[in-house]
């Protein structure tokens, strides 16, 4: 097959490669991509053609999963995309303070960097928090940048 | 009433309303007065007073509007009167502007129809005898009588009516009265007209008189009408052509003297004929009657159902050029008849030049070819027919050629004229049958112009660029093609009907065999040969142009299903003449496979340059077309049944036997295609070569292949009574001496070739899955596949590089692979290659589940992208399981099981990982034979299904995300999935014969049934349906009602629904449900039935077939529970269902009697109304008592009374849980049907 093993790994701080290469054809809906430097979501991926005998070139489009940006780009489907490395993680929600989430890790220290989402995701969060309600967080962590991008109450045992 | 007052005000208030400040005023000025009861003297004095149009305009509406409204206030005298004095003021006012008219005119015709009626005989033909008169006045006169008959027709017909808040009966009576009565004596007025115009044209020119005024007689002395009509008119009994004096010599005079004539003639001719209003009056009211709905063929529709209009506008022009007329046997005199007929195309020849009227003229002559049934007597009548016809459209084409030699740049109607001259031919020789076309004098010189007509259509259909490589605007290629469309339907019919009388079971065959000589069939072929051939250089002329094309293509459609039709029909016509068609797409072939040698070669040469794409795009497009046809050519699509080598070929390859197979044109072209194959299935080193090669064109050799390969691979003897010794040769069996299995060899290295070279296009793969599968479903082909020795070397590079592959085909290829293998008749062998598919599975799974990292590893890009595809090949597996791999494959999958739920659990953050889950066991309920499964394997299975609707719920339930939903393509993916699999479910159970025993036995053993696993999901989904979730899909469903757009998103919403509702209430401890769901979430159930009603509603309104059908049977199985229960266990039980179900149930009975009514949804909507009426008997009542005394005529409730009690004496006691359709219920529909006939009739208003 392609000889595309030559995976150029861009290292992050936690030693875990930032992306990962794979041949633009075989990347998914719904799953993540690069575009103009920016991790995304793919919300939609259709083949085209230059003329009829052209050969396939996907278009994608992307939501920028921080800044819900939409960002489109349109490549040879046997050309290389960088699929960000993504994590999900959910945190329990000890406080909140000042903008910020103060969250607790699986170690049992506490992480107080993630900034309480804008809009109505924050405000649910707030006022549940402020309600008393025990929450856990999704933070998603791509090329160094992360967020909250959902919320639920932790069942009660 | 101070009628100058009022003239005063009407006045102003028509000022006000031209100005924008002042509109609103003047506009309820109007209003008011248009309300005014017994405002007609009033209209009268300001009609006779004012000078302003637009006064008068609106004054003649408020005629209309108060005889429709206060039409039983009025003496039938008073209105007759009436009447006659609008007509008189139209008749002394020739200066009312021309909208001004038409609406006076549409007025009286409205009264005319509100008050036939009423009339006695006398007074119902004055009606006619005043038109007669009218235009036997000439002049002015004349144009009055002709556009009031137009407005009558009009008026009359199905399409045009007014609404004037009458039963549909009403409408019914007075149509059928009119075309009984005065339809045909009207279309003889409009011949007596056309007759006299052409008279007068004939004559202008030819004198070559100048006079431009003499068409118009001066209005002094026209009589005025005092509406008393004693006398009879006497022309409907004279012969109707007695008056028409025509003479067939004016046609050949007046097309000399039209081209004699100097310019300055012709010009002034053109400038009379576009003044004269009588004559495009005349050919539009000749178009309408002529396109009359005839009723008296057309008795099958229901009763109330009113043509529609505006929306169906462009159906309906395609209806009327395609459907032909029957007329009436009495319309014999008037229409088949030599002059009447000759009339028409005369004066076509005329208003050539005048394009509104030339349309018209040509919609009657479209509809005078092709008449047939009733109208004729004899055979010889036809024939008759036909030779004046075939006459006067050879002259058309003849003047349609000279035009074209003639012509520097086409003229603006030469492409509708080319469009209707092919339409009427259409119509004149597939009407006919064949047996009398051949007895038609010298039709084969027709024949033979209308193949050159084919052939030129053809030709003029390549698009014509310029310079810079636009297509000329002007130019009509696109007409040129539709003609075209039009004129092979006459060839493929000519050819099947030759074709069938051939046939050896035809049993007139000594009759006809004497009809068809060998000649007729000779010419036939040439024709067929002639067109076929010009069809495959046209495409390659088009070829040509195609080249320079560099837009962005996205579209799916492929050639082979655009141009399917045109397609198959070239193919019934190159099958006429098998050897010729062959042969030239075999030389042709030969060419471009030369051509692509040669310019591979230059480019693998390096030192001559490169050559450009131009030329290779043209190479590609044409061997693409090529290839095209042939397949067309050599196999049928065979759509769900063996397709089978076409006899007119079968006969050739055995003809060609002593040649031996190599020398066979069958054999001989599918080898060209194969050498075509090899060429461009290049190995990833011709780096320089790839590039200039197309995945278009390997997509369609193996469309090729796949087609082809269906009907002659591994063929079977047995299939055919005569077989031709050189296809069993060159594609049979082993057994048989076949070269058959190394074919498929071959295929099978060509594919994964192509596989390799094309591994990121997913065209060309899909179409090698696609082959895969087809050969798959044919036992002779799969098990050809299964015994190559290449094929396992084929799968194992399939699974081993999969995710190389583009994800759309991850899933279909493992189906493919696995439906091939687990279908082979040799156990050992099915087993083996079983093993080798899902031991790949297994390693690839196991390899990253089993890692000890996994859990700081799993959402790592590549180890997500690993267990993505291992759970698609999963999938893959559970859609290709039938009954005889149940077991097979609940062997293996349910290994992993538990993994499954685990990984559901372990990606509850990464929902895209979480869907495919879902996906393989929604697949999995779905494809899997329960009945093929043991008690324990089918416990597992709901066990499973429990936990991971657990661990689905726990994760997701009250969680709020970020990004909305609502962005994304399908919203709620997950909750349908889960939902469909929830109704896959229930219906595993009402399907399976001995279910109802084995579930009972597995409550019984293991206090764990199916009905708690439907329980609990329900149980679980419900909370997980939030309200936004339903409002959203209230919101699409408004947001596309307004747009218009295509309803598939709400049908998906829907198509959930109505699984969720029948899940609910088909569940067999649903009251259990009900309440526990109350009780633990304080989600009340019926709030979900609420939303789901305030969705359904709508939607049984908009008449959109497919959802409306869906909403039904939402609706049925929800009524179909209530009776059940109730009749089981007593009201209490359904109380919650009572407010949703009797709301359904006065929606469905009022869309029954008042509202436009699909008939194809009688079927559903009569089994809803049925189970509902079951379900709400006492409201049912309540609604018919209510409906009755609504009615405000006490005829009408005692007629209606009547209807509801037949109908109520058919309703059932009872009825099962489940309708089997066509059965249960067929006698109530039956009852339905006549009670909507009868009182459809009177409810119906417009």
């Amino acid at each position: 097959m392609d000889d595309d093993s030559h995976h150029d790994f861009v290292e992050s701080g936690s030693g875990a490669s930032a992306t990962y290469p794979i041949q633009c054809s075989a990347l998914r809906k719904n799953g993540y991509v690069l575009l103009k430097g920016r991790p995304c979501k793919i919300v939609e991926m259709t083949t085209s053609k230059t003329g009829k005998h052209g050969h396939a070139k996907v278009h994608l489009v992307g939501l920028d999963i921080f800044t819900g940006k939409k960002l489109e780009d349109l490549s040879p489907s046997t050309h290389n995309m960088d699929v960000p490395n993504v994590s999900r993680i959910e945190y329990q929600l000890l406080n909140v303070d000042d903008g910020f989430l103060s969250l607790m890790t699986s170690d049992g220290s506490t992480k107080d960097d993630v900034r309480v989402p804008d809009g109505e995701l924050g405000e649910k969060i707030q006022s549940d928090f402020d309600d008393g309600k025990e929450l856990l967080i999704t933070i998603i962590n791509a090329m160094g940048e992360e967020a909250a991008i959902s919320y639920k109450e932790a069942p009660k045992s | 009433m101070d009628f100058p007052n009022v003239l005063l005000q009407i006045e102003e208030a028509c000022a006000d309303m031209q100005v924008n400040a002042t509109r609103i005023a003047g506009e309820q000025i109007i209003m008011s007065f248009k309300q005014m009861p017994g405002n007609l003297e009033a209209c009268k004095y300001v009609l006779e007073h004012t000078q302003s149009h637009n006064v008068q305009f609106h004054m003649t509406l408020a005629i209309k509007e108060a005889v429709i409204r206060d039409y039983s206030l009025y003496l039938k005298e008073y209105l007759m009167n009436f009447r006659n004095w609008l007509l008189n003021f139209c008749l002394q006012h020739s200066d009312l502007a021309t909208y001004v008219r038409n609406q006076i005119l549409h007025t009286i015709s409205v009264i005319i129809k509100r008050s036939l009626e009423d009339y006695h005989d006398a007074e119902k033909l004055a009606v006619i005898t005043d038109l007669q008169n009218f235009v036997s006045m000439g002049g002015y006169g004349q144009s009055i009588g002709i556009g009031l008959s137009n407005a009558l027709v009009d008026e009359f017909s199905s399409t045009k009516a007014s609404n004037v808040g009458l039963p549909w009966d009403f409408h019914k009576k007075s149509k059928d009265f009119f075309e009984n009565t005065y339809l045909l004596p009207i279309f003889e007025l409009a011949l007596r007209v056309l007759h006299q115009k052409l008279q007068f044209y004939t004559t202008t020119t030819t004198i070559t008189n100048n006079n431009h005024n003499h068409n118009i007689t001066t209005t002094n002395g026209v009589p005025y009408i005092n509406g008393s009509h004693d006398q009879l008119s006497s022309s409907t009994s004279t012969s109707p052509t007695s008056n028409l004096n025509l003479n067939s010599s004016y046609s050949s005079s007046l097309i000399t003297s039209l081209s004699s004539s100097s310019s300055s003639t012709s010009s002034s001719l053109q400038h009379d004929l576009r003044n004269d209003t009588i004559l495009g009056l005349s050919l539009s009211l000749a178009e309408k009657i002529l396109c009359w709905d005839f009723s008296y063929k057309n008795d099958t529709l229901l009763a109330g159902t009113f043509s529609k209009e505006g929306s169906d506008i462009i159906e309906e022009e395609l209806f009327i050029t395609t459907k032909t007329r029957e007329f009436p046997a009495n319309w014999r005199g008037y229409l088949i008849h030599n002059e009447v007929l000759r009339l028409f195309f005369t004066i076509y020849k005329i208003v050539q030049q005048t394009e509104t009227m030339v349309h018209h003229c040509r919609q009657c002559l479209i509809q005078i070819s092709g008449l047939h049934g009733d109208i004729f007597e004899s055979e010889e009548q036809i024939i008759e027919y036909v030779i004046i016809m075939k006459q006067e459209i050879m002259e058309l084409i003849n003047n349609l050629s000279n035009n074209v030699a003639e012509r520097p740049i086409a003229t603006l109607e030469y492409g509708p004229d080319l469009l209707s001259i092919s339409q009427m031919t259409r119509r004149l020789l597939c009407t006919i049958s064949l047996p009398i076309l051949c007895k038609v004098p010298e039709i084969s010189t027709f024949l033979h112009e209308v193949a050159q007509l084919s052939a030129t259509c053809l030709r003029e259909s390549v698009m014509i660029k310029d310079n810079y490589g636009y297509f000329i605007e002007d130019s009509f290629s696109t007409w040129s093609l539709e003609a075209f469309d039009e004129l092979l339907i006459i060839w493929v019919k000519l050819v099947q009907e030759v074709q069938s009388y051939q046939r050896p079971s035809h049993i007139e065959i000594p009759h006809h065999q004497s009809t068809f000589n060998q000649g007729f069939i000779a010419f036939l072929g040439e024709a067929s040969y002639h067109i076929a051939a010009t069809y495959i250089d046209t495409r390659l002329e088009i070829a040509k142009y195609s080249t320079n094309d560099e837009e962005e293509e996205s579209n799916n459609f492929k050639d082979w299903d655009t141009y399917g039709d045109q397609l198959v029909s070239i193919a019934i016509l190159a099958r006429m003449v098998g050897q010729r068609v062959l042969e030239k797409l075999q030389i042709l072939l030969h060419e471009r496979l030369t051509q692509l040698k040669a310019f591979f070669d230059i480019i693998g040469d390096n030192q001559v340059p490169s050559p450009n794409f131009t030329t290779i795009t043209y190479i590609q497009e044409s061997i693409h077309w090529l290839i095209l046809i042939s397949a067309f050519l050599l196999a049928d699509a065979g759509e769900g049944e063996q397709p089978l080598v076409p006899d007119s070929l079968m006969r050739l390859s055995i003809s060609q036997g002593n040649l031996g197979k190599n020398h066979d044109q069958l054999v001989l072209l599918v080898n060209k295609v194969s050498e075509i194959l090899n060429i461009v299935s290049k190995d990833t080193t011709a780096v320089e070569i790839n590039n200039y090669l197309s995945p278009r064109v390997t997509e369609t050799l193996f469309w090729f292949f796949e087609r082809w390969g269906r009907t002659y691979l591994l063929i079977d003897e047995s299939d055919y009574s005569s077989i031709s010794i050189n296809i069993v040769r060159a594609f049979g069996k082993h057994e048989s001496q076949g070269e058959g299995e190394n074919i498929l060899k071959y295929l099978i290295g060509k594919i994964k070739t192509n596989f390799i070279l094309w591994n990121s296009d997913p065209d060309p793969l899909l179409q090698m899955v696609k082959l895969l599968n087809s050969y798959g479903k044919k036992s002779s082909l799969r098990n050809g596949l299964l015994h190559s020795n290449n094929f396992p070397d084929l799968l194992t590079f399939f699974t081993v590089n999969l995710d190389h592959f583009p994800q759309m085909i991850h899933n279909s290829l493992i189906q493919t692979i696995t439906i091939i293998t687990s279908g082979a008749s040799d156990e050992d062998l099915k087993h083996q290659y079983f093993q080798m598919i899902t031991s790949a599975i297994e390693k690839r799974f196991l390899a990253v589940l089993q890692r000890p990292d996994f859990e700081n590893i799993y959402q790592q890009p590549d180890v997500m992208i690993e267990v993505q595809n291992a759970l698609e090949m999963f999938d893959g597996l559970a859609l290709a399981s039938d009954y005889s791999n149940t077991q097979l494959i609940y062997s293996f999958c349910s290994k992993y099981f538990g993994f499954m739920v685990k990984l559901l659990h372990y990606y509850q953050s990464c929902p895209e990982v979480g869907i495919l889950v879902l996906q393989f066991f929604n697949s999995f309920v779905k494809f899997q034979d329960f009945g093929e499964l043991s008690k324990d394997q089918l416990k597992l299975i709901y066990q499973t299904i429990v936990e991971l609707f657990e661990s689905y719920s726990s994760v997701n339930l009250g969680k709020k995300r970020l990004d909305a939903a609502e962005e994304e393509d399908e919203p709620y993916a997950d909750i349908s999935t889960i939902l469909d699999m929830l109704s896959e479910l229930m219906a595993a159970e009402f399907q399976g014969l001995s279910f109802d025993d084995l579930s009972k036995e597995v409550t019984v053993t293991e206090g764990f049934d199916i009905s708690s696993v439907i329980f609990y999901g329900v149980n679980i989904i419900i909370p997980l349906i939030d309200i936004n979730m339903l409002k959203e899909s209230k919101k699409r469903l408004d947001a596309a009602e307004e747009e218009d757009e295509p309803y598939a998103d709400i049908s998906t919403i829907l198509d959930m629904l109505s699984e969720l509702m029948a899940a609910e209430f088909q569940g067999l401890s649903f009251d259990d449900l009900s309440k526990e769901v109350t009780v633990t979430e304080g989600f009340d159930i019926s709030s979900v039935i609420f939303y789901g009603v305030n969705i359904i509603i709508p939607l049984i309104d908009i008449n959109m077939l497919k959802e409306t059908r869906l909403s039904y049977q939402a609706i049925t199985p929800l009524a179909l529970y209530a009776h059940n229960e109730e009749r089981k266990k007593g009201e209490a039980v359904v109380q919650h269902l009572c407010i949703p179900l009797d709301k359904f149930l006065q929606i469905v009975l009022e869309c029954f009697l008042f509202k436009d009514f699909e008939a194809d949804l009688l079927d559903p909507a009569s089994e809803t109304l049925v189970a509902l009426i079951c379900a709400r008997k006492g409201s049912y009542n309540t609604l018919v008592q209510n409906i009755i005394s609504q009615q405000t005529s006490p005829e009408i409730q005692t007629r209606l009374h009547e209807a509801f009690s037949t109908l109520s004496a058919a309703i059932p006691q009872t009825l099962p849980e489940v309708l089997i359709r066509r059965r249960d219920v067929s006698g109530f529909r039956e009852v339905l049907f006549r009670f909507l006939m009868n009182v459809r009739g009177f409810l119906r208003m417009k």
